[in-house]
């Protein structure tokens, strides 16, 4: 995987309606600058690649927990917009099936489609300068690290930085107390065990994330920079098998069509 | 792949669950899955995971299939949950319950719910591009995924394939993706060829679900009023 | 009268610089024609048919279609003709059977209620009623073929040209296939063009052949015609149907026969024989 997908209830409301917000005029803004033309002959494409990406994500790999999304291939191909269009419908589609919430679809969909995005940029600004499989590879690795640093900003920031050191004893549990007071949130309480001690009765934000311990982060780190050599080594495979067989597709593209966007 | 089995679920069901009115089972779907966004309390959400679950039994499909899906949301709630486990048990079973109850909602609604009735109800408020988009994304997955399947048969019967030779994997994939992507788009310029000549601009013309509402649909909408209520009201005793 | 389909030796640059041509003879369909191209893969039968369709402009030559050029007038001559490509699963558009079918009177302006009585009527023409609310992708190759045909036919076309209609139909649905489509060029006129691989239905749905060979149409007439041209054919990789075959073999031997049109004709007229070589001859 190139990345996580958020479940429901891990972030705070004003987050996932934003994200959402921000997903859906990003679409409208693509959408609108679609010509009449234009639509006959992307929007066929843009629905075999979201379901290329699907299909993409259910191949295995062996032993190791990661898949591919290809996004930034898509992006390479599709151009910016298109590319974040078929990560629209991926991520609404996977949302259907369990992986990532429907309610952070939206942030989902900022976070991958960063990657088409940027994905598709860089490439375009890479791949006259030096080799083409050199510039997907740069393109993807670069663009999976912003869209990592987007999620970690995005879910660290519901627990505020200061909090993510570790604490200890009674004095965490005070800062838990108070942060959870200035988020507006109130403490989480089981009414089922109304006599259970200060450390169980401490507030547990648990649609916001208050401490990221680094223990958990070492793991993940690793993951995730395998999870990003494996895409950027399969993009790039992917881009020299189709230098040999359709360089037009890829040589310096703007996208399949003349006006890519 | 999940999506065959969940469409051939949705269309061939026989129980009150498939009968129902579209409207009424999304309608049940997203107050469901406010109240688990909402609470907070892992008893309730864990009677509402209950309920669910016993929605998905009643619904007759194949509770294999659905607990397999299950696990997606269960896994990659863990690693949020297992940052919450040092502070509290119960926060980080309530990140699991949560991300689960809410997928286990969802799949209960696409499982009794034709994905075409689902995307007619989406044309509603998206742009008709973007449902068109979906549809297209929808009828491709079936033929792309004939083609991927045989292509991965073909890699593994010649020894393409194997659990722990991770490079070795990566390139023999990256090669069948690349043809597979090329047939994508083969296949999309064909497919603009004959959606131009049948004159596609922009709007797939969607047949409106025009059934009428039945007592089920009534009992799945007041359930799902009532369970939104239990779930955000501070009962006490 | 004027044909209603008219190509003389076009010739098609593709963006990757890739040149086509069809030259020869010229390929013209009258109104109410049953036509069949017959060639080998790459002789130019696609090339052919995205000229006729408007999908390619040629760079030199002439294509007509009811007395316009199609490239140019693309969206009034799209609303004349009919296309069954040769893989369905790519042309079917619509999530439910009726859906697809309405696809297209939707989109040249028919209202919700016209294009229902469009749809139920083809439905009932092509006996597809039972299966009107169905999702495509779970009905069967030869009912899919149908929903495409449907879809092809519901704006009741001038002309509906059909890829393959053939590929991947068991026997019983190749023969319902070709009974539908003579009905529809029996009973609603719509002129027929067809390519085919499969010979031996070329003489049941076909009054004119064109035979095109490396980029050149090289014979054309009706099957009687065109099938004793043994050489020729084996120049287009193609092989005269079985009853043809048989029946210039015997011809050629000197028995009295004509070459027939379909099985019925040639059981007749090999009864017939066989009953005087009887009488001639008792055992």
């Amino acid at each position: 995987m190139s990345h996580i997908h958020l479940p429901d209830g891990v972030l705070p409301f004003y987050w996932w309606a934003a994200g959402m917000a921000a997903s859906f005029i990003i679409t409208l803004v693509v959408l609108k600058r679609l010509k009449p033309e234009d639509v006959r002959r992307r929007i066929p494409f843009v629905g075999i690649l979201a379901a290329f990406m699907l299909i993409t994500m259910s191949v295995p790999l062996g032993i190791i927990p990661v898949h591919l999304s290809l996004a930034v291939l898509c992006g390479i191909l599709a151009g910016p917009g298109l590319g974040f269009l078929a990560v629209v419908v991926v991520n609404v589609m996977l949302a259907f099936f369990g992986h990532g919430g429907i309610t952070v679809v939206g942030i989902n969909t900022l976070i991958l489609g960063s990657e088409a995005v940027i994905g598709s940029y860089l490439y375009r600004i890479l791949c006259g300068r030096i080799r083409n499989t050199a510039a997907a590879v740069l393109s993807v690795a670069a663009s999976l690290l912003v869209s990592t640093a987007l999620m970690v900003v995005i879910v660290g920031s519901t627990a505020g930085i200061a909090e993510a050191l570790p604490h200890s004893g009674g004095h965490s549990e005070e800062a838990h107390m108070e942060t959870g007071t200035e988020t507006g949130e109130a403490p989480v309480t089981d009414e089922s065990e109304p006599n259970v001690g200060d450390e169980a009765k401490a507030h547990i934000g648990v649609d916001s994330l208050r401490y990221l311990l680094f223990s958990g982060w070492g793991a993940l780190f690793a993951i995730y920079i395998a999870g990003i050599a494996v895409e950027a080594a399969a993009t790039a495979l992917v881009v020299n098998f189709f230098l040999k067989v359709r360089p037009d597709l890829v040589m310096g593209s703007k996208g399949l069509t003349s006006s890519g966007n | 792949m999940h999506l065959a089995e969940l469409d051939h679920m949705a269309g061939n069901g026989e129980s009150f669950l498939h009968r129902a009115n579209p409207l009424s089972k999304i309608f049940m779907t997203a107050l469901i899955i406010a109240g688990i966004v909402i609470s907070r309390d892992t008893a309730r959400l864990s009677a509402l995971l209950a309920i669910i679950m016993a929605m998905l039994l009643l619904s007759g499909n194949s509770m294999k299939e659905l607990l397999h899906l299950a696990v997606y949301p269960v896994f990659f709630s863990s690693i949020f949950a297992a940052i919450q486990l040092q502070q509290s048990i119960q926060a980080a079973l309530a990140i699991i319950i949560k991300a689960t109850g809410a997928s286990m909602a969802l799949l209960l609604l696409i499982s009794t719910t034709s994905y075409v009735d689902i995307f007619s109800f989406l044309s509603l408020f998206l742009p008709s591009i973007l449902v068109d988009i979906f549809l297209f994304t929808y009828r491709s997955l079936f033929i792309l995924f004939d083609k991927f399947e045989n292509l991965m048969k073909s890699i593994k019967l010649k020894g393409g394939f194997h659990p722990l030779r991770l490079l070795f994997n990566i390139k023999n994939t990256a090669g069948m993706l690349g043809v597979l992507l090329i047939h994508c788009i083969d296949m999309s310029e064909r497919m603009y060829r004959v959606y131009s000549l049948r004159g596609y601009n922009g709007r797939i013309p969607l047949v409106k679900n025009s059934r009428s509402l039945k007592p089920v649909d009534f009992m799945l909408t007041v359930g799902a009023i009532i369970i939104l209520t239990g779930m955000v009201i501070p009962w006490s005793l | 009268m004027e044909p209603l389909i008219r190509v003389k030796c076009i010739r098609h640059i593709y963006p990757d610089k890739t040149e086509v041509s069809l030259c020869g003879l010229d390929f013209v369909v009258n109104r109410g024609d049953r036509v069949a191209i017959l060639g080998p893969n790459g002789a130019g039968k696609t090339t052919l048919l995205s000229h006729i369709l408007g999908l390619l402009k040629p760079v030199e030559g002439i294509v007509e279609v009811m007395g316009m050029q199609p490239a140019a007038n693309f969206d009034t001559i799209r609303r004349h003709i009919g296309v069954v490509f040769q893989n369905v699963d790519e042309q079917i558009i619509g999530p439910r059977v009726y859906d697809d079918i309405a696809f297209t009177p939707r989109n040249n302006g028919c209202s919700k209620a016209e294009a229902d009585r469009l749809v139920r009527e083809i439905a009932s023409d092509l006996e597809i009623e039972d299966i009107l609310m169905k999702i495509p992708h779970y009905l069967s190759g030869g009912q899919r073929k149908k929903v495409a045909l449907a879809g092809a036919v519901v704006a009741a076309p001038d002309i509906l040209i059909l890829d393959e209609p053939f590929d991947g139909l068991d026997p019983k649905a190749k023969q319902e296939m070709i009974q539908l489509l003579n009905r529809l060029n029996r009973e609603k006129g719509i002129t027929l063009v067809v390519t085919t691989h499969d010979i031996n239905v070329v003489p049941q749905i076909a009054d004119v052949i064109y035979v095109l060979c490396g980029g050149h149409i090289i014979t054309r007439g009706t099957p009687a015609d065109v099938f004793v041209q043994a050489d020729l054919l084996r120049q287009a990789n193609l092989e005269p149907p079985i009853l043809t075959e048989l029946f210039s073999r015997l011809k050629m031997r000197g028995f009295p026969i004509e070459m027939p049109d379909d099985i019925k004709q040639a059981e007749a007229q090999l009864t017939d024989l066989l009953s005087r070589c009887l009488k001639q001859n008792p055992a």
